[in-house]
């Protein structure tokens, strides 16, 4: 925690200037993906984890990384693999000869930003360890909790379920991600982008930090600041009650996922400088919010997140 | 997370089986045991397998299953067709759908197979007794359907039986329009006439024992209601088949019928009726002696003045009929005719009968009364008893009951004095039918039960023509008089003993018997001309297929406005507050430049698109936006932002 008294004449810079240009920087390096861009850092604002869908290869590691970089956030990678150990994550308590004692040497988990990398290639008993420490923000080992540094965030990437050898997350645990995206294949100009620019690490290391680790604190202190008026909520309401009520999904929405799709749209509402929320900041961050929690009854009815996500949207008249 | 193909838990599954059961439970009479049992162990399969999460039959399993079942149709009906065949059929078919039931969807072909499956029990009987177990299926069936597509897993069941309920309410009164005013065609269902079913009623052959066998049944045969007075019990006899061809012990009906049509001439008052037979699957349509005016498009009239109806009495079926009591039916007799009705077997059978005909004729000269009368004073005075358990009779049945064993019930009567009318040269016949028939005092009707089964004889007599001459009613006149409880021993087993002892049991089975009879007045006998009838009462003039076509499509018109309007009352939206009144104004101005909201857009991003689209109107609609977005989703909304927002959209100039 900083001790140091800021000068109080130096102009504080606003919560939009500090996300702009964290949005700018990262559209640099993350080429054509703005949308993912801002959803990513408002599943951020909003203190929920992150978990990216994709196939290898279309940069979710480069996300996780630039916005570790942007933000100014310690960071950390684990690789998911079928033999990774809980202690792998959490870190491991080491008999030291010259002392006599135990000692705790942190796991990789102690980072601000941890990207859990396939998460879904590791045992459940791993995958456990890594969304308890998401859920209560500290870790316990041999009895002794240890709190994680804050502000903490997970981004976890997934293999596609069809692909072999993965144990998904069931669904209990998926419900833990706040939002889940999907990146995809970049558009053809931009690829050439890609293909003559330089390469992608080198830039990660030039990358600026847009905003302080203070600033991060701030702006998640002030998402569940914004207003929320009653016809909004009515709103959020309405798109809960339609997917408890339509036959197409297993189960509603949770109240859990109804207050995460509220956060999301206020975290969405504050990046974007409205006064309150609206109905588009709802519409905006739905899909990936309510994308990985209903699960349809007919498997084939809906192709992506995208496709619910305008079902629902289409069903529910805007008040 | 479950395994990828396991079956998981089907939502509705156990409602759907037990719909199943209930709509195959009126076929299970008539199907063969082993679909029956077959069905059954597929749904306990079923059901287990759903508990346990047990693998559903593989392809070429269900394949097999479906090749041998149908095979085993074809086998057991040589047809897939017909309502017996294709009963049983569909039957195996719901089984076999049921072994790869994995999804709502399956689930619901079944549901839907459990009605046409009630549909069809329809098809076999329409009678009021099964209708409670018909309704009964049907909602259970509905209500499983509620059940596989319920939003919610847990929702609790009584919560989706009141909704289903509730739906079939306000479909109720849909279902009676149609009934009323949906197009009778005229003629049998989709051609299904050709059952094979025996059912109870008189047989084109009358053998002894034939007609008390039937009169242990106390079922229903018809019923008459009469447009006038009712005539007294011993004239109430109600005409069938005629039997010509005698073989020693059985009568039979000719098989050739060329035969010339008599004349009648009829006297006196005609009595008016009219008859509402039940299913007997035979022509003939049962009638009082004898019947001079009938519906001719449906009836015709054969040589021995039976009436016939066009097709086989498969549902219950209704005629107007008049006959007269006093007339005269063929007052010459053709060649062939005689011929016909003077024949007797020549292989000497019966010969002390023959014997006997022979001794009268000569006694009497030929004089037909007189030998008539001595043969019924015989009957009369000899220790003749009338059972309904008489004794078996050998190779020479006439001979034995007329001179060895004298009990007989009214068949035996009836044949042995027509073969000894024959062998005395009298042109005579038998004629089985119905005497009798209990009044209802509750629908002031005629039932006529099987029990009421009778068979008598007819006799040419020159100048009278064919003349009824009932034997029975020498012998016992009580069954004539009254009915056949009345006439027999009391330990005999006359149907309907129980009611006989018990008036209050009579009341009782009399008030279900006309429930009954408006039952098969008013739904099932519910044609054509009760639909033109009923216009008629509501004022159309000369009512025909085209006003029947237009009310039908006005009716339904009326009832959708008026349900459309009753749920649009019932789920109208919430009343709009100021700023959403005033987004509408802007939606129906901005309508002129082409723009309308799309179905989830957002008032706010409405506005933002038209800015883009109407760069002229960019600055006032903006400010709309603005003040709406803060009024409506804003922190803190000031009564002054309502104010400028009014003016804004007042001042909108599109």
């Amino acid at each position: 925690m900083s001790t140091a008294n800021e000068p109080a004449a130096t102009a504080e810079p606003s919560l939009n200037e500090l996300i702009a240009a964290a949005v700018a920087g990262l559209n640099e390096i993350i080429l054509g993906k703005e949308t993912q861009v801002r959803l990513c850092l408002a599943c951020l604002f909003a203190r929920g984890h992150l978990l990216i869908e994709d196939i290898p290869g279309v940069g979710k590691t480069t996300l996780a990384h630039a916005l570790a970089r942007s933000l100014g956030l310690s960071y950390q990678r684990i690789q998911f693999t079928s033999d990774l150990l809980p202690a792998d994550i959490i870190g491991i308590s080491v008999f030291e000869a010259d002392t006599g004692q135990f000692r705790f040497h942190r796991g990789p988990v102690f980072a601000q930003l941890v990207l859990a990398d396939e998460v879904n290639r590791a045992t459940p008993k791993a995958q456990s360890a890594l969304l308890e420490a998401m859920e209560e923000h500290q870790v316990t080992a041999d009895g002794q909790t240890y709190p994680l540094t804050e502000p903490f965030f997970v981004i976890a990437t997934q293999n596609p379920s069809y692909q072999v050898g993965t144990y998904p997350l069931p669904e209990s645990q998926l419900d833990r991600f706040l939002m889940r995206i999907e990146l995809g294949y970049p558009a053809a100009s931009l690829e050439r982008q890609l293909l003559l620019g330089r390469d992608r690490r080198d830039l990660l290391d030039e990358l600026a930090t847009a905003i302080t680790p203070q600033q991060l604190l701030r702006l998640q202190g002030a998402v569940p600041q914004v207003h929320a008026s009653a016809a909004l909520l009515d709103y959020v309401q309405a798109v809960a009650r339609y997917t408890r009520q339509a036959p197409e999904f297993e189960a509603g929405l949770s109240p859990r996922a109804v207050i995460a799709l509220l956060r999301a749209a206020q975290a969405w509402a504050l990046m974007h400088g409205h006064e309150g929320v609206l109905p588009e900041d709802v519409q905006a961050v739905l899909p990936s919010v309510v994308g990985h929690r209903l699960a349809a009854r007919d498997d084939a009815r809906f192709r992506d997140a995208g496709e619910i996500g305008q079902h629902v949207l289409a069903a529910v008249a805007v008040p | 997370m479950r395994e990828p193909n396991a079956p998981s838990r089907l939502r509705g599954l156990a409602w759907v089986l037990a719909a199943l059961a209930a709509a195959v439970g009126p076929h299970v009479p008539h199907l063969p045991a082993w679909v029956t049992l077959l069905l059954l162990a597929v749904c306990a399969w079923r059901w287990t397998a759903d508990l346990r999460g047990t693998r559903l039959a593989p392809l070429p399993l269900r394949v097999v299953v479906v090749l041998v079942s149908t095979v085993a149709i074809f086998g057991t009906y040589r047809t897939l067709n017909g309502i017996e065949a294709g009963t049983a059929f569909l039957v195996l078919m719901a089984a076999a759908k049921l072994l790869e039931t994995r999804t709502s969807r399956d689930l619901t072909v079944i549901v839907f197979i459990g009605w046409f499956l009630l549909y069809a029990a329809l098809l076999r009987e329409q009678s009021l007794s099964q209708l409670p177990w018909l309704l009964g299926s049907t909602f259970l069936t509905a209500v499983a359907l509620m059940r596989v597509h319920a939003s919610s897993a847990q929702a609790p069941a009584g919560h989706i039986v009141r909704r289903t309920l509730r739906l079939l309410l306000l479909a109720a009164p849909l279902a009676l329009l149609l009934f009323l005013l949906f197009p009778r065609l005229p003629g049998p269902f989709w051609g299904i006439d050709s059952r094979t079913e025996a059912r109870t009623g008189l047989d084109d052959e009358m053998t002894p024992g034939d007609v008390s066998d039937l009169s242990a049944s106390g079922e229903v045969a018809f019923r008459v209601r009469f447009f006038g007075a009712t005539p007294p019990p011993e004239q109430r006899y109600w005409r069938g088949p005629v039997l010509h061809e005698f073989d020693g012990r059985s009568w039979r009906r000719p098989s050739a019928q060329a035969f010339p049509q008599p004349q009648v001439t009829f006297r006196g008052p005609g009595i008016r009726y009219r008859i509402t037979l039940q299913p007997h699957a035979r022509r003939w349509v049962l009638a009082l002696d004898l019947p001079a005016t009938w519906p001719e498009r449906e009836i015709t009239q054969s040589f021995d003045l039976t009436l016939l109806s066009a097709r086989p009495i498969n549902n219950v079926a209704a005629f107007d009929l008049t006959s007269h009591m006093d007339f005269t039916a063929g007052a010459s007799l053709a060649a062939s005719m005689r011929r016909k009705d003077l024949a007797l077997p020549l292989d000497g059978t019966n010969a002390r009968s023959v014997a006997l005909g022979r001794e009268l004729a000569t006694r009497h000269a030929g004089n037909p009364r007189a030998i008539v009368g001595e043969l019924l004073t015989m009957f009369r005075q000899q220790p003749f008893v009338y059972t309904m358990q008489p004794p078996l009779l050998a190779d020479n049945a006439v001979d034995e009951f007329l001179f060895d064993t004298r009990k007989g019930f009214c068949e035996h009567y009836a044949s042995a004095f027509t073969v000894v009318m024959r062998a005395a040269g009298v042109p005579a016949r038998v004629v089985t039918g119905y005497q009798g028939g209990e009044f209802n005092p509750f629908g002031g009707y005629l039932i006529v039960r099987q029990s009421d089964a009778h068979a008598w004889s007819e006799v040419w007599l020159e100048g009278r023509g064919w003349s009824r001459v009932d034997p029975t009613a020498a012998v016992a006149p009580e069954r004539i008089q009254g009915s056949l409880i009345d006439a027999v021993a009391e330990d005999e087993p006359v149907p309907g003993r129980l009611r006989d002892a018990s008036p209050l049991w009579l009341q009782v089975e009399l008030g279900w018997d006309a429930v009954n009879d408006i039952w098969n007045q008013r739904v099932v006998r519910f044609d054509a001309q009760s639909q033109f009838d009923l216009l008629d009462r509501l004022g159309v003039d000369d009512p025909d297929w085209r006003a029947l076509g237009l009310g039908l499509a006005g009716s339904l018109a009326v009832f959708f406005v008026v349900l459309s309007t009753y749920l649009a009352w019932r789920y109208r939206p919430p009343p709009r507050d100021w700023p959403g009144r005033l987004h509408d104004v802007v939606v129906a101005r901005l309508r002129k430049r082409g723009l309308t909201p799309g179905p989830a857009e957002s008032p706010v991003a409405f506005i933002e698109r038209a800015e883009q689209a109407c760069p002229d109107l960019a600055r006032p609609l903006g400010d709309i936006r603005k003040l709406y977005a803060a009024l409506r989703y804003g922190p803190s909304p000031r009564i002054d932002d309502l104010q400028r927002l009014k003016h804004a959209v007042n001042s909108l100039r599109v």
